[in-house]
């Protein structure tokens, strides 16, 4: 049963990949996109509501509660930027920014990089893993490059530098944990759930080593400073649709193997000092972050920033390592994807309508509430609910983290409250500075009507962190405590 | 029994061959000799898996030599030729950070340093195997000096040198450090594959896409011939 439901993913996958390649009609290629994310999300509600069919091993993929969790995320966040991009993209080809002979190469990349995606969560092993993330990366850099102008060829080779190097130190690590299981278990072996058994009993230096090249490569891949500096370049460059993906499903990429590799070095003596090492660095990643974000004009490097600052944030919490700071990490995660994506989808109608016809230049924004009423508000509730207001689910993630690390040392609290207020002031300032402009008169840009397809993803996705924040859906809390269990941490809440 | 003995030292040759190469690809600013150069590390790649092949008995490392040959002495350097003949940029004349010599002040510091790191952590081997454990150091240490090929190149291209011989140096330590399943090596070598033709292709879509957005401009008489011009 259960080989037949994720046998599906590959399956799918080619189909569309076909029917995309003979379509000529690009609203049916778009139509087709769409499909592909939706069959993919439903996959997945199929394998989450049945979870007595996978318990069992299987060759090509494994099931857990943490990558369904994360898969979950991911294919809701495709499945919204697929039916945002109907629209976005409808508009940058009539406004001559996209040509139309790369359409198809945006529809197919986009397909991929899903696909890159699923294969990375279900991968069984280590390797596996590398590979698919590594395929992300290629995958996501070509959409970045996909509107041919110079800056996004520098960003997207920037940002294929930067994760692709890095990710070439995780593959030493890779190859060190593979000779750390050969010594234990004379066959060598880099599946997952062999090397958390075998962690214990490993040399815990060596390991200690492997872990830490791994986390370089894995760091990169979700934007951790000092390997952050693509991560701006590639969002704020690439179309909405596009940066929404990147920040909501691609950098949890990165994020689970760190959280992988953290639970693999929890079952060995240098817990602590590895610990350390990712709260420091979790910090220091929230510090720069949310110190950018003071000085930033543009709305897209401004919210590119805001993900820096979560995924410094998530670091923190892997750092922490108690159960209950996993969960609300996990929490964390489907949260900050959630708003976030919603945040670029609204940030991609401002760009639209105030998109500078000089090359290089910041968007100027004016009049925003009387030309984009719907944007402006879905971009100032995605603000509040990104900094972490009540009945917003980021506030109860960053509550719960926070006590957490408490109990380590109260000084990490007291930061981490200074640095998100910090990023709420850097928002609202933002949100000020652009409502307060006014355009003298006849010097307004033309009004850009905003296509239903780009308004309701939005909706939904605001809708859908409202309801995270004020309720819990029966089973969901017993789900998480399992996927902390998956991590290999503790026995839950 | 005497070719046998004889195998190790050269092995230790190639290694410092390696090293060689890894120090030209640092200091050479003519382009196809970059190239050439790279196909050569490769090739000293290719003689070590078969050498460590003859050691060993294992025929998959006869296996990892012949895909390593195909793709990065032939494949990748030709299709990288070919690029460079597109973008007809001959010589890569500027650096950032580093120059020539720092590099390589900088890329021996690197090597002792992974010297100290490896000889604290890889105990066993060092008593085990001296072979082994030299062969490992050097793995890293071209990675280490491929990563500063990348830091003080300015072109793309040349930074595309620099990461695929850094992937030369992760295959190096693969090879020595432990034997990884075939078929993790061979889709490393698939995924080499796309990030060259895409990165390479983005390069060439670098200097052309200039050139078509200022059309673009010129289309829509939002700036005029001479502000394009200058």
């Amino acid at each position: 049963m259960t080989i037949l439901l994720t046998m599906l993913y590959p399956v799918v996958t080619v189909l569309i990949l076909l029917l995309q390649a003979v379509q000529h009609s690009h609203r049916l290629m778009s139509l087709l996109g769409v499909l592909h994310s939706a069959a993919t999300l439903l996959i997945t509600i199929l394998l989450v509501v049945t979870p007595d069919t996978w318990k069992g091993g299987e060759p090509l993929f494994m099931i857990d509660h943490l990558n369904l969790l994360l898969m979950l995320v991911t294919g809701l966040i495709f499945t919204c930027a697929s039916i945002y991009a109907v629209g976005y993209i409808d508009g940058l080809v009539r406004a001559g920014e996209l040509n139309r002979r790369s359409l198809r190469i945006f529809y197919i990349g986009f397909s991929l990089l899903l696909f890159a995606t699923t294969m990375a969560y279900f991968a069984p092993n280590v390797a596996q893993y590398w590979i698919f993330a590594e395929l992300t990366t290629v995958f996501s850099a070509l959409l970045v490059a996909i509107l041919a102008v110079k800056e996004n060829i520098d960003a997207s080779l920037k940002y294929i530098f930067v994760c692709s190097t890095s990710m070439l130190f995780s593959f030493i690590g890779v190859i060190f944990l593979f000779e750390l299981v050969r010594q234990k278990t004379g066959t060598g072996s880099l599946d997952w759930q062999m090397i958390l058994a075998n962690a214990s009993t490993c040399d815990s230096g060596m390991l200690g080593i492997a872990c830490i090249f791994c986390f370089i490569g894995f760091a990169a891949k979700s934007g951790i400073v000092p390997l952050h500096t693509w991560l701006p370049e590639a969002h704020a460059k690439a179309p909405s649709a596009v940066s929404a993906v990147l920040s909501g499903a691609i950098l949890n990429v990165g994020m689970y193997g760190i959280i992988r590799i953290a639970g693999i070095v929890h079952q060995t003596t240098i817990a602590t000092q590895i610990s350390l090492l990712l709260i420091i660095f979790g910090m220091i990643t929230m510090s720069v972050a949310c110190f950018s974000m003071l000085k930033q004009t543009g709305t897209k490097r401004l919210i590119a920033f805001s993900s820096i600052e979560n995924m410094g944030f998530l670091l923190l919490a892997s750092g922490i390592g108690t159960p209950v700071a996993l969960f609300w990490m996990l929490y964390h995660m489907m949260g900050h994807s959630v708003v976030k994506a919603g945040l670029f989808f609204s940030a991609g109608i401002i760009h639209r309508q105030y998109k500078s016809h000089i090359p290089g230049a910041e968007d100027e924004i004016g009049d925003l509430f009387r030309m984009q009423p719907f944007a402006a508000a879905a971009f100032i509730i995605g603000s509040v609910a990104i900094i972490g207001t009540p009945l917003f689910p980021l506030f109860l993630s960053k509550f719960g983290i926070l006590l957490q690390a408490g109990n380590l040392s109260l000084y990490i609290p007291l930061l981490a409250l200074l640095l998100f207020a910090l990023a709420g002031v850097a928002m609202f300032r933002f949100i000020l500075a652009i409502m307060g402009r006014t355009f003298a008169d006849g010097e307004a840009p033309v009004q850009y009507i905003v296509p239903m397809w780009m308004k309701a993803p939005v909706v939904f996705l605001l809708a859908l962190s409202v309801l995270m924040g004020i309720m819990m859906v029966p089973g969901e809390e017993a789900f998480f405590s399992a996927a902390v269990h998956d991590i290999g941490i503790g026995g839950g809440l | 029994m005497t070719e046998i003995g004889v195998i190790p030292s050269l092995l230790r040759i190639c290694l410092i061959l390696v090293l060689i190469s890894a120090a030209c690809l640092l200091t050479t600013r003519n382009l196809s000799s970059l190239v050439r150069t790279y196909a050569l590390q490769s090739l000293i790649l290719v003689a070590i898996a078969i050498l460590l092949g003859v050691i060993e008995q294992k025929n998959i490392l006869l296996l990892i030599a012949g895909i390593t040959l195909a793709s990065k002495v032939i494949g990748i350097p030709w299709f990288i030729t070919v690029i460079q003949k597109r973008i007809r940029i001959q010589q890569d004349l500027k650096f950032s950070y580093l120059q020539p010599g720092g590099a390589l002040v900088v890329s021996i510091l690197l090597i002792l340093l992974v010297y100290l790191c490896f000889s604290r952590v890889l105990h066993d081997l060092v008593t085990q195997n001296s072979l082994f454990f030299l062969g490992s150091i050097i793995g890293v240490s071209l990675m280490l000096m491929g990563l500063i090929a990348i830091f003080s190149r300015q072109l793309a291209i040349t930074k595309v040198i620099g990461y695929l011989s850094m992937e030369n140096g992760v295959l190096l330590f693969g090879l020595f450090v432990t034997e990884l399943p075939f078929i993790t090596e061979f889709v490393i070598m698939v995924d080499l594959i796309i990030l060259v033709l895409l990165t390479t292709i983005l390069t060439v879509g670098m200097d052309s896409s200039i050139d078509a957005y200022m059309n673009r401009l010129k289309e829509f008489h939002l700036w005029s011939e001479e502000e394009v011009q200058a």
